[in-house]
């Protein structure tokens, strides 16, 4: 028993190995400078910048905004998918009336509802502040090189 | 077998009718409702103009490039890492650090490396499915029947001839599922980055038809996208079951 303890750490410690190979193979390329910095810098400076962001950065708050986000949504859904799954496992009636919509609105991408919210609502602050991130964020790359 | 059964089929057009009386009796003026009617009017002008047919094609092809290039590096190395104990425990840590990358976010790095068009989108769809194939193939190895791995121990095949002729045919049909559930999330990533970002196919028009200010269009991509998943998602149920249902008999013979 001891035997195979000890088996299962060595092939842990060489996945670790391995992980650790590939960050130190992302490195190597950068340092010979086989690809351009802009398109990837080295992981150094990429994990410098992560604990910078956490650290001083509001990365911290963006991800609590974000998870904060993803949790309303997830409550959302939930109450409305508990809601007509109960329904439509209680009735037969409902089963035979619903399920035809829900198969053709199942395979549509969540993502066509952004340009009807947009639409509709307008650009929330929250969107607008992404969009200003992403054209900061490229701005600030480009600077950095 | 009667009609009646098929009653959900009026469900969409009876809502559709409610929001065509709703939207006339009420007046409402808009840039993010359209009424039903004027959707119909706009979906059957793009379709008759073949413009849909266009961005429908620039979608599917970056679709196709895609899954060809990330599904079928992640279906080699998930028989590899199917076939091979200590590679899959090697891999296992990097796996798990790489996978839960989310596709949407290498779209800033797909978009610096190959600027809009069909290469971005086809890089970002390649990630996507790389994933999937990787886990389900493997997981399709790990359930080949070990029997089988020992007859074509004992007949002496050299490595490739063991995956060709024992692996390969064993693990086709759980393969073929991995493909279906691949293409659909496919399938979505593709419109996400359109819709996001790239210039390009069925999710940038609804986008440019959002922006054009003529929800009647964007409401008729919609209803296409919707169509569209539904007859992509249909269709290989149907393949499946085709090809499945003969492999099925001579697998019980």
């Amino acid at each position: 028993m001891k035997n195979f303890k000890y088996d299962s750490l060595l092939w842990h410690f060489g996945s670790l190995l391995f992980a650790l190979a590939i960050f130190g193979l992302w490195a190597l390329v950068t340092d010979l400078g086989m690809v351009k910095k802009i398109f990837l810098p080295p992981p150094i400076d990429v994990f410098s910048n992560l604990w910078h962001g956490l650290l001083e950065g509001n990365l911290l708050a963006l991800t609590g905004a974000t998870m904060l986000r993803m949790f309303y949504g997830w409550v959302l859904a939930s109450v409305a998918g508990v809601f007509l799954g109960t329904l439509i496992g209680l009735s037969a009636s409902a089963k035979a009336w619903l399920t035809p919509t829900l198969e053709l609105l199942r395979p549509l991408p969540a993502s066509t509802l952004l340009p009807i919210g947009i639409a509709l609502y307008g650009l929330e602050p929250s969107m607008l502040l992404a969009v200003i991130a992403f054209g900061a964020n490229l701005a600030g790359a480009a600077r950095h090189h | 077998m009667n009609a009646w059964q098929y009653r959900g089929w009026l469900l969409p057009f009876i809502l559709l009718g409610v929001a065509e009386f709703g939207i006339r009796t009420s007046g409402i003026e808009s840039h993010g409702i359209a009424l039903p009617s004027d959707i119909a009017k706009a979906l059957t002008e793009v379709i008759a103009s073949g413009e849909v047919f266009v961005r429908t094609w620039e979608t599917i092809a970056a679709i196709l490039l895609g899954l060809g290039i990330g599904g079928t590096i992640g279906a080699i190395l998930g028989i590899f890492l199917g076939l091979s104990r200590s590679a899959s425990r090697i891999a296992s840590l990097a796996i798990e650090l790489f996978r839960p990358i989310p596709p949407v976010a290498i779209i800033p790095i797909a978009l610096l490396i190959y600027g809009f068009g069909v290469r971005m989108e086809a890089a970002i769809i390649a990630f996507t499915c790389f994933w999937p194939m990787l886990l389900l193939t493997h997981a399709a190895v790990d359930a080949v029947d070990k029997q089988l791995i020992e007859v074509s121990r004992i007949l002496q095949l050299s490595h490739i001839k063991r995956v060709v002729s024992i692996v390969i045919p064993a693990i086709l049909p759980r393969v073929l599922t991995a493909l279906r559930l691949t293409i659909g999330i496919a399938f979505i990533v593709a419109i996400t980055t359109e819709i996001a970002v790239n210039p390009f196919g069925l999710g940038h028009a609804m986008m440019l038809s959002q922006m054009e200010l003529r929800p009647p269009f964007m409401y008729a991509y919609v209803v296409w996208l919707a169509v569209l998943g539904w007859v992509i998602n249909a269709g290989l149920l149907l393949l499946q079951q085709r090809i499945f249902g003969a492999m099925g008999i001579e697998v019980h013979r």
